[in-house]
């Protein structure tokens, strides 16, 4: 037995070292030979390492770089001066608008179902102490809920940029409410300082027009601010 | 009798009316507008009045006009099928305060005229920018000029103007982008305008190019590139030149610097390089003077912005 392992391990031995041999014999195509001598290269000076008067480097030829970069329009002649801003006339002819949130919110009036997404309203006459508030003072029902139909209204008329929408802003403003809700002027009470914004707020009222009639006509104060309370 | 807690209820939904001190005499609650959810103005843009002869300036004016305002995202523009009032713009020479019932009733919120004038060496183009619900004038008229072929252009121009005048941001419908593209089999600087359009190769370097960063101004691009030796290099392109500078030329060859950024101001540059294995934040002018250190430790500092 012992001398059969020999055997076969003799061949085996035998036919490996022979197969790289039978590798060496194929033929390379075109193949030819190179050496290769590793050098040291002597240490060269940079060039370009004179400063100022540019020490003219060129060995490497230097690509031609081509710059495709087209000249800009300018704008040539200043603006005439602009119109300073506000001081706000009533809107012309407002036109009332379709508001789907107003048309939901009459169907569910109608069929006596609560809006899911309107804050909470009281569902009685009752009068009660308002909880944090600083006065104190009370809300009429219909005054709430007139209320929450003029916020949605507003806001779905309010456009920001969205750079405005991270800073901390307010605009306090009052409206002038006609009977029938139209805004019959805009006066600012307390600018936020950026006068876009203040724009924006006077144009919300103004897209939003006519707003539900008020309970009472006249003028009402709103409070604007980017936080968007969702 | 009603029971206290239905009392505490009933007080803690009025609580939540939103009712605060009031802001008038009237003693009416204040109502709280927070948050926005307005998607965008509308805006009408009556065709600009052309001269004789720049028709076709004007018409390609009020395209690009139309599709910068709409690029914002801020406007979306009013079918002059829905116009109350004449299609095309009147003469802006004097001061005419248009209908703006007339633009309100069909939803715009504001209204674009201008005028084309042909001149020596081009066109100049005067708008008047009108808010239509309160009927004030947002720009009263502001000009520019340019070359008949550049028309397009200024109509981004006047958009990004009137982006401008609405939220105190100029819009971006006129700014390029840099971007790098192996698209030749080199990696490249390319250019290319906001919209995706007009792409053309700013390097032809065959190298590899890296890291554009645009200056303030617009009118210069920092970039990395490697066509020097094969080494690491900023190079400044400026618009109008053909020959891209090389920064700090005089370097040893042991430093790399391997991404330049731009200040604010336009007037000088971060730049990471290392001089031994650790890269520093350097400042340096465009020009190459001035350099120093930012920061100095063993540490690899990188990517300043």
């Amino acid at each position: 037995m012992l001398a059969v392992s020999g055997a076969l391990h003799v061949v085996a031995g035998g036919a490996l070292a022979l197969a790289p041999a039978s590798f060496d014999r194929m033929p390379l195509a075109g193949a030819h030979i190179v050496e290769v001598k590793m050098v040291t290269l002597a240490p060269t000076r940079p060039r370009e390492a004179a400063p100022a008067p540019r020490p003219a480097p060129p060995p490497p030829p230097p690509k031609e770089e081509r710059v495709v970069i087209p000249e800009r329009v300018r704008a040539i002649e200043p603006e005439p001066p602009k119109p300073k801003p506000p001081r706000q006339q009533p809107a012309p002819e407002p036109e009332p608008e379709i508001d789907y949130g107003d048309a939901l919110e009459a169907l569910r009036d109608e069929l006596g179902e609560p809006d899911p997404a309107a804050e909470p309203e009281p569902d009685d006459d009752a009068v009660a102490p308002v909880a944090g508030s600083a006065t104190g003072r009370t809300v009429a029902p219909e005054v709430a809920r007139w209320v929450s139909r003029v916020k949605r209204r507003v806001r779905g008329a309010w456009v920001l940029a969205p750079g405005f929408h991270t800073q901390t802003l307010q605009t306090d403003v009052e409206v002038f409410l006609g009977r029938d809700g139209e805004v019959k002027g805009v006066e600012i009470l307390r600018r936020s300082g950026n006068p876009w914004y203040d724009q924006s707020v006077e144009r919300a009222l103004y897209r939003a027009s006519p707003l539900p009639p008020p309970p009472e006509p006249g003028s009402w104060p709103f409070s604007f601010s980017p936080e968007d309370a969702r | 009798m009603i029971p206290r807690r239905a009392l505490l209820a009933i007080g803690s939904l009025l609580a939540a009316v939103a009712v605060a001190a009031p802001a008038s005499g009237q003693g009416r609650p204040t109502i709280d507008i927070r948050g926005a959810r307005g998607e965008g103005y509308h805006a009408a843009v009556q065709r600009f009045l052309p001269d004789p002869g720049a028709d076709r300036a004007a018409a390609e004016l009020q395209l690009a006009l139309r599709e910068g305002l709409e690029f914002s995202s801020l406007f979306t523009i009013v079918d002059e099928k829905a116009f109350l009032e004449p299609v095309r713009s009147p003469a802006l020479d004097r001061v005419r305060t248009p209908r703006c019932a007339n633009w309100s009733q069909i939803g715009a919120d504001v209204l674009v005229q201008g005028q084309v004038f042909t001149t020596a060496d081009g066109i100049r183009v005067e708008f008047r920018l009108w808010d239509a619900s309160s009927c004030r004038a947002l720009i009263r008229g502001k000009r520019f000029t340019g070359r008949a072929q550049h028309a397009g252009r200024l109509g981004r121009v006047i958009a990004d103007e009137i982006v401008a005048a609405v939220t105190g941001t100029p819009g971006v419908s006129d700014t390029e982008i840099a971007f790098v593209s192996d698209r030749t089999g080199d990696k490249e600087i390319w250019v290319m305008d906001a919209s995706g359009g007009h792409q053309r190769a700013a390097t032809r370097n065959r190298s590899i190019s890296n890291f554009p960063d645009w200056s303030p101004s617009g009118d210069a691009v920092v970039y990395t590139s490697y066509r020097y030796r094969n080494r690491p290099w900023l190079f400044v392109v400026s618009r109008g030149t053909r020959s891209p500078g090389r920064i700090l030329r005089g370097l040893p060859k042991d430093h790399r610097m391997y991404r330049g950024v731009w200040d604010r101001t336009g007037e000088r540059l971060a730049l990471v390089m290392s001089v031994d294995a650790a890269a520093d934040i350097y400042l340096v002018h465009p020009d190459g003077s001035g350099l120093r250190n930012l920061t100095r430790n063993r540490a690899i500092d990188v990517s300043p912005s």
